[in-house]
């Protein structure tokens, strides 16, 4: 029989899945378009330093004072000079805003994102694993937060909070309402699993909590968790731009897209790229993130074709 | 000598009153092998698992090696876990998919190094190719292998295999169950060998006991109950073995039990085989038989044969 090197042994369940990914149109657009982003956050100070204007300098000469701040040029300035326009009333450069608002604004949902999965793992895995009382107590727990209108009380909770680390804050805020929706998922795998064969081997093999949680149970459920993972970031994404909208999102002079939106608002019959551009930025991260979290899916389905 | 395991009035109640394992005792000496037979849902297999505490028992008493382990904690029995050890029924689901050969085998407790674990995979019959594949690139007798190798690695005292054959196909039977000897005579090892099939525990044990409904029906030398069963119900599991020699085999005359095992949440007063029994009288229906000596064996019934 021929061997190709990718029927050779040794081929783990993860493998499998990350050759397929390879091999599917929408996730490699999705992934190259989160590259990009990724590399523009990281980069931001190279790309300003690049573009001539950094995030802070107000360019007088770049708007109408007489009109009170409407960008020279058409389309909000666009040119050579500021290669995604000025914002109208001040002069700042946006691309510089847009290259450091994407550092804000993945930070906060990567990191948030973070936050919940790690917190609802571990809490889903235990509940799933211990059952009996901790179980029930977790699981209340879950339901009590999930029930929360989440959107409003995190407007209140941000509204009254001191205003020490603004992205601290929000990844904290934001990351205490969504890790039950983790803890679920982590859970009712984590129920089916104890009671396959192979962690009560774990048990007479002598392993701890620790060892069956985190080496035998865990590794059989990163398939759900790194779709949710995947899914949840542009839905992060999406939340702290909607709180940075409302106001109570990250403080300018900070910039985040979703405080650009909500500045753009004032200027969009005038200045309608200065409502495109972050509008089309937030777009395509979301599209992408989920376009990534889909083919993951896809990709780990083991009724999935064509291994 | 005392007994290698010794299990004394075992019991094993599940929410909602199922009285799944109901006064077991047996004991296993070293070296030996003890077949325990049954239907499924007798409560064989939770007497395994009580054994090496995956459950914890509602009454009675497990002794290993002299030590009463029936309750004590996870850290004090750490150091008899690599004397008992068990091989499970599916070959799959009792390996974990996203760990490789070797990792299972050495276990939780990284027991093996490299050469360690390729000593032992060929021993059981693979080689260090197999080492880093994962479960799904086995077949199900080589999965199984694995299974027992895993069980082999803390060098152990009792294995309690629990239907280590009845998921795989009848030509891979019969290599595991040789491999399970030749190791057997290698390490002087005991076992408790799970079945629900009599001619698979013919080829493997020295003591057969039989269960019905939570409890022990029979128990004694293999070739004594094989030979001539006292209880109706062994006679009935003994003459569906098949035989070799068809003549033989068309001539001898089957016993079909009629009906299901009852319930064990409400067990029939008495005899709790009276219901499917040919034999049963008005005692059966009234008064429980206890395990007595009959020709040489020991039989739970009124009326044996």
């Amino acid at each position: 029989m021929a061997t190709t090197p990718s029927t050779r042994s040794g081929r783990s369940p993860g493998r499998i899945a990350f050759d397929r990914l390879k091999r599917d149109p929408a996730a490699l657009f999705g992934a190259s378009i989160v590259a990009v982003f990724v590399a523009v956050a990281l980069g931001a100070p190279l790309l300003t330093a690049l573009s001539g204007w950094d995030v802070q300098t107000f360019d007088k000469s770049a708007i109408d004072r007489s009109l009170g701040g409407v960008p020279y040029g058409d389309l909000g300035g666009i040119g050579a000079e500021h290669w995604l326009g000025v914002e109208p009333g001040t002069g700042r450069d946006v691309f510089a805003r847009i290259v450091y608002g994407a550092r804000v604004s993945l930070l906060i949902s990567v990191a948030a994102t973070a936050v919940t999965v790690v917190a609802g793992t571990v809490i889903g895995l235990v509940a799933g694993y211990v059952g009996g009382r901790t179980d029930t107590i977790l699981c209340r727990v879950m339901d009590l937060v999930m029930s929360f209108p989440s959107l409003i009380f995190m407007l209140a909770l941000l509204s009254v909070a001191p205003d020490a680390n603004r992205v601290l804050l929000l990844i904290a805020i934001m990351s205490m309402f969504s890790w039950p929706y983790v803890g679920r998922i982590v859970r009712g795998q984590a129920l089916s699993l104890k009671h396959q064969e192979f962690v009560d081997a774990a048990r007479v093999g002598g392993g701890r909590a620790a060892h069956i949680l985190f080496k035998e149970m865990l590794p059989n459920i990163t398939g759900p968790i790194l779709v949710y993972t995947t899914l949840a970031i542009p839905a992060n994404i999406g939340t702290e731009a909607a709180l940075s909208f409302l106001g109570v999102g990250v403080r300018p002079p900070t910039p985040s897209w979703g405080q650009m939106l909500d500045d753009s608002l004032k200027w969009y019959q005038v200045v309608p790229s200065y409502f495109i551009v972050p509008s089309v930025c937030l777009f395509l991260t979301v599209l992408a993130f989920t376009l990534l979290g889909d083919a993951l899916r896809d990709a780990l389905d083991p009724r999935g074709t064509n291994a | 000598m005392s007994p290698l395991l010794d299990v004394n009035d075992l019991r094993m109640t599940f929410r909602g009153g199922v009285r799944a394992v109901d006064g077991v005792s047996f004991s296993v000496r070293q070296g030996e092998t003890l077949g325990l037979v049954g239907e499924s849902g007798c409560g064989k297999s939770t007497t395994g698992r009580m054994i090496v505490r995956l459950l914890e028992p509602s009454g009675g008493q497990v002794t290993f090696d002299g030590r009463d382990i029936t309750h004590v904690s996870r850290r004090r029995l750490l150091p008899l876990r690599g004397d008992l050890q068990m091989v499970f029924q599916d070959p799959f689901t009792s390996l974990n998919p996203r760990r490789t050969a070797a990792q299972i085998i050495s276990g939780p407790r990284r027991l093996l190094d490299r050469d360690g674990t390729i000593a032992l995979l060929e021993r059981v019959g693979l080689g260090a190719e197999h080492a880093d594949r994962y479960p799904h690139e086995f077949s199900g007798g080589q999965a199984q292998r694995i299974g027992i190798a895993r069980a082999l690695a803390s060098r152990p005292k009792l294995v309690i295999c629990d239907e280590p054959v009845s998921a795989l196909d009848v030509s891979i039977q019969a290599q595991i169950v040789n491999l399970l000897r030749k190791l057997q005579e290698e390490e002087g090892l005991a076992y408790v060998f799970i079945a629900h099939d009599l001619s698979v525990v013919a080829h493997m044990c020295d003591r057969v006991a039989v269960m019905y409904l939570g409890r022990i029906v029979e128990i004694g030398d293999r070739k004594t109950v094989y030979a001539d069963p006292a209880h109706p119900y062994t006679r009935a599991l003994v003459s569906a073995v098949p035989l070799p020699d068809p003549d033989l085999e068309q001539d001898r005359e089957r016993i079909v039990l009629l009906g299901d095992p009852p319930n064990p949440a409400s067990p029939p007063a008495g005899c709790t085989f009276n219901p499917r029994c040919a034999k049963a009288q008005n005692i059966c229906r009234q008064e429980a038989p206890v395990l007595r000596l009959v020709r040489g064996r020991q039989a739970a019934c009124h009326f044996p044969d």
